[in-house]
């Protein structure tokens, strides 16, 4: 097996100082719960933003997210647990008094207003004279891209129009804290993509503390310093997109973000660096940095999973390297798209299917039912617990 | 958001509860009076007048009256009603079906009696002046439009679909009807038949104006004995028609229920 | 588009009726609509101009004779103050119940509809108890004092407005309650988190929104308070009457068909004014079922 650290050290990303005393405010959430009638659905939360920090919620429809959002906001009172925004504890403040700006997913754009009224109206709000006003509204418009549509109604612009018209209305005011509610969901997939980086270079020239909810990962993959994953109201992992895409810590994470090939396995010897897994493909011997179970969880005999993402799956490869295991493999399905292909996998003579993803042109002969020579990365291999 | 605010128009409701409720309970209070005269307290505990209203020739007629016209009337409304909804329902040009929507909900935007004014010598040539038909006719076209908008707000495409489903499976337009849209449309027929038997129960007009002996429905004759009598009687009826308002709508409700459920 | 396959021969009449495959079922509807209500709205508005004599005398009498035009003041004055009455104490109610969620919610929906389903003329007839000089008010004033002469709350223009505003209030506040169910509930909430107090946020935004809807229901409520008969009959007196009181007097007991029939084609034009612009500005969406 190569360098110990391989994955490690290649998860660490050049990222902008967090300034600390900022204009982003530091929020720290604790023990949150919230029951509607029957339901818990926020069970036991708590959290610590810094400032200036980009921290998404991603879960499901029902995994709890929006609701933490909306208590952080002061829309939803908490059945117990605390909000504490910049020093202050926020949660009995009445949402006006949070200094924050928040973001709907249908925008919440005030229909009989125009434009400049509505990117106006938190400033109208905070009793600001008018020629103050006008020259806010126009210098965050120009910021967002919207300059000149000031005198429209919201009727009257397009959907991403409307986008930026609500982030614009949410940071002219200059909050400590920027709440998004899934923002980005109803624009088309163009749109969606240049939004994306949008959101990012502005979380960056305000150094805002950003709380973002979605349930689209790459949306939480490409724009957030770290991931909150939830399911059913509670947090299931904390930590840097890199590391959950490359070491997910349970498998359900693995699961849920990207895609995986999960290989049912058995610790069969746990040494000091390395652990054994037997699994269909044999004995592989995994670096403990790569094993994200409890410590107390590695013994032998454990039943565990290990996940092996898709592109770490190579077809036919061109060198023979010291960490890859070879399988002869029968293509199942070829499905093209575009920047990559993905490959479905039957290996010989063995009950599993895999997905291997590479750049592959069409070419004639790895159509269905082809043979092909496989390369398994057994280096990059994660070990999860078979428990979800 | 925290609940504090709401107490300021919770209060307020509370005073509005009060002001639809409290004068129905306390006529129906005077209704059990042992005095001959309307007034507040009642004195003493007696149903005497609730007898009235069954023993006093007056009473009895028009208690049957109310409820012969008014079954005759959701009859009547309930069939030409199930009848236009689901033809409406079928017209395919936008224009044409809201066009035809408003004639027929006509009837709600004037005051009704203009309507029973403008019947009359149509009604006097046809001699249904004073009988039950003629009131109950009269009555139909007042309730109409709520049976047509009662079964209208039940006609969803999909129901549509299902009959089109039949009508490639072999059925003609009449079984399609039949056997497919009325049963689907049925909670809206039931809903529209008890709104036109409420209708014709709580109308005063068309008893008055083209009206008669034969037709002299409760509420009409409660007008009169509050002219002529003025004993508790008028308020003993007053509270029956109620309970029987009430339990109508409650019926209604029922089956308002089932139909969204 | 249309699958009516008659199975009679193909005459030009089902040649047309295959355009609109719903048209034969409105053929009874369309019937009696024009029939009974069509033809004598024409026939009364004929009668108006022709009875006894042609011309527009009945017109210029409703304007110019004084007692008309005071029976046309008191209608108008009722319905005003009926609708605004209605107004003030509806939309605090429909408020309240908006606000409200679950079993609260449905508490309240059913006494607003209990006094509906009461019907009319109990609901008219109990103001008697309560407001006459025998009623629980009086009776409660005598109770205190000894020498408490009756307060006259009835049989004036006072009895009428208590009377007309607590028939008409639920209708009133279910309008309203729709208007209000139309408004977006993200917007007070973004106006919250953009600094706007509670009140603010009530004022800014939610009343405005509500604004249409709450002048359509106006009309409606106004309009149809202007054909009033039961209320002003038994809870006004002589001075408060009203043109469908005197509709009724003019044709039945007088005889005086056509001033009669100008009265009513003058409250007929104005309803239908009034509904037409109620149908302009909610629609006839909302009639039909969601798909």
């Amino acid at each position: 097996m190569s360098d110990v650290h391989d994955i490690g050290d290649s998860l660490s990303i050049d990222r902008p100082q967090i300034v600390e005393g900022g204009i982003g405010a530091r929020v720290r959430i604790q023990s949150l719960f919230k029951d509607f009638a029957e339901v818990r659905a926020v069970d036991n939360f708590s959290l610590d933003v810094n400032a200036g920090e980009f921290v998404s919620f991603l879960g499901a429809s029902g995994s709890g997210k929006s609701t933490v959002l909306r208590i952080v906001a002061g829309l939803e009172e908490p059945t117990s647990g605390n909000v504490i925004i910049g020093g202050t504890d926020a949660t009995k403040l009445p949402p006006e008094l949070r200094d924050i700006g928040m973001v709907f997913q249908d925008y919440a754009l005030f229909p009989h207003m125009t434009v400049a009224q509505n990117i106006g109206f938190p400033l109208r709000m905070r009793l600001l004279p008018g020629r103050e006003i006008a020259a806010k509204v126009e210098s965050v418009m120009r910021l967002v891209g919207i300059e000149g549509l000031g005198t429209r109604k919201p009727s009257q612009i397009s959907g991403g129009q409307q986008q930026r018209v609500a982030l614009a209305r949410a940071i002219v005011f200059d909050p400590k804290l920027l709440l998004l509610d899934e923002p980005l969901s109803a624009l088309d997939k163009n749109l969606r993509e240049q939004m994306k980086s949008e959101v990012k270079s502005l979380h960056r020239r305000l150094g805002v503390t950003i709380v973002y909810v979605t349930h689209d990962q790459s949306e939480a993959l490409a724009l957030s310093d770290r991931v909150v994953v939830m399911r059913h109201g509670h947090i299931v992992d904390v930590d840097s997109p890199e590391r959950l895409y490359r070491l997910p810590a349970t498998r359900y994470i693995a699961g849920f973000i990207g895609e995986a090939n999960l290989i049912d396995g058995r610790i069969e010897r746990a040494g000091p660096d390395t652990i054994t897994v037997d699994c269909i493909f044999g004995k592989w011997e995994i670096p403990r940095s790569q094993v994200r179970l409890n410590p107390d969880q590695i013994s032998a005999q454990k039943m565990v999973v290990i996940v092996l993402r898709p592109e770490e799956l190579l077809i036919e490869p061109a060198s023979q390297q010291p960490n890859i295991q070879l399988l002869e493999c029968t293509i199942s399905e070829v499905l093209y798209n575009g920047s990559f292909t993905q490959f479905d996998l039957r290996p010989k003579g063995l009950d599993i299917r895999l997905h291997a993803r590479g750049q592959l042109g069409h070419d004639g002969r790895l159509g269905a039912g082809a043979t092909a020579r496989v390369g398994l990365r057994a280096d990059r291999a994660v070990v999860v617990d078979s428990e979800d | 958001m925290a609940r504090g605010r709401h107490i300021w128009t919770n209060g307020f409701f509370v005073w509005v509860a009060i002001f639809l409720v409290l004068p129905i309970l306390i006529s129906a209070s005077v209704s059990i009076t042992t005095d001959e005269f309307i007034a507040f307290p009642p004195k003493g505990v007696s149903l005497r007048w609730y007898g009235e209203l069954i023993t006093n020739p007056s009473w009895r007629h028009s208690i049957g009256n109310t409820l012969a016209v008014g079954s005759l009337c959701a009859v009547l409304s309930t069939i030409i009603g199930t009848m236009v909804a689901y033809g409406v329902s079928h017209i395919e040009n936008r224009l044409l079906r809201d066009g035809l929507l408003i004639l027929f909900l006509a009837p709600l935007a004037m005051p009704q009696m203009s309507i029973g004014m403008a019947m009359y010598p149509l009604f006097a040539k046809l001699g249904l002046i004073g009988t039950r038909w003629g009131v109950s006719i009269a009555q139909g076209v007042l309730a109409l439009p709520f049976v047509v908008l009662s079964i209208i707000a039940t006609i969803r495409q999909r129901d549509r679909a299902l009959e089109r489903a039949a009508r490639t499976l072999g059925a003609s337009p009449m079984k399609a009807f039949w056997f497919v849209a009325l049963p689907l449309m049925l909670p809206g027929v039931a809903a529209g038949a008890i709104l036109a038997f409420m209708t014709s129960f709580d109308d005063v007009i068309m008893p008055i104006f083209l009206g008669g002996f034969d037709a002299n429905t409760l509420p009409k004759v409660m007008l009169e004995a509050l002219y002529e009598k003025s004993d508790p009687s008028v308020m003993a009826a007053s509270t029956g028609f109620s309970v029987v308002g009430i339990v109508m709508f409650l019926a209604l409700s029922v089956l308002v229920r089932r139909r969204n459920a | 588009m249309s699958e009516f396959s008659p199975t009679k021969a193909d005459s030009k009449a089902f040649r047309a009726l295959r355009l609109e495959p719903g048209l034969i079922w409105l053929m009874p509807g369309l019937v009696i609509i024009a029939l009974l209500f069509v033809v004598p709205i024409v026939l009364i508005v004929w009668a108006s101009v022709t009875d006894p004599v042609p011309g527009l005398g009945h017109y210029a009498q409703t304007f110019g004779d004084p007692l008309y035009r005071k029976v046309l003041i008191n209608t108008i004055v009722s319905a005003i103050g009926a609708t605004i009455g209605c107004l003030a104490i509806g939309y605090p109610t429909a408020y309240a119940i908006y606000r409200a969620s679950g079993r609260l919610r449905m508490v309240m929906l059913g006494i607003v509809l209990f006094s509906y389903a009461v019907g009319t003329v109990p609901r008219t007839f109990s103001w008697i108890v309560v407001l006459g000089d025998h009623g629980i008010i009086n009776s409660l004033g005598h109770f205190l004092s000894s020498d408490f002469q009756p307060v006259p709350f009835l049989y004036n223009q006072f009895g009428v407005l208590v009377g007309m505003i607590h028939v008409l209030l639920p209708f009133m506040t279910l309008l309203l309650l729709g208007s209000m169910a139309r408004v977006n509930p993200n917007l007070e909430a973004a106006a919250r988190t953009l600094g706007a107090s509670r009140t603010k946020a009530f004022l800014t935004i939610f009343l405005p929104l509500t604004r249409p809807g709450v002048l359509a229901g106006a009309m409606l409520i106004f309009v149809y308070s202007l054909g009033f008969y039961i209320v002003p009959a038994v809870l006004g007196g002589a001075a408060n009457t009203t043109i469908v009181m005197e509709i009724r007097d003019l044709a039945l007991r007088l005889g005086r068909w056509g001033l009669a029939s100008a009265l009513s084609a003058l409250i007929m034009a104005v309803s239908i004014i009034g509904a037409a612009a109620y149908v302009r500005v909610t629609g006839l969406s909302n009639v039909y079922a969601r798909e």
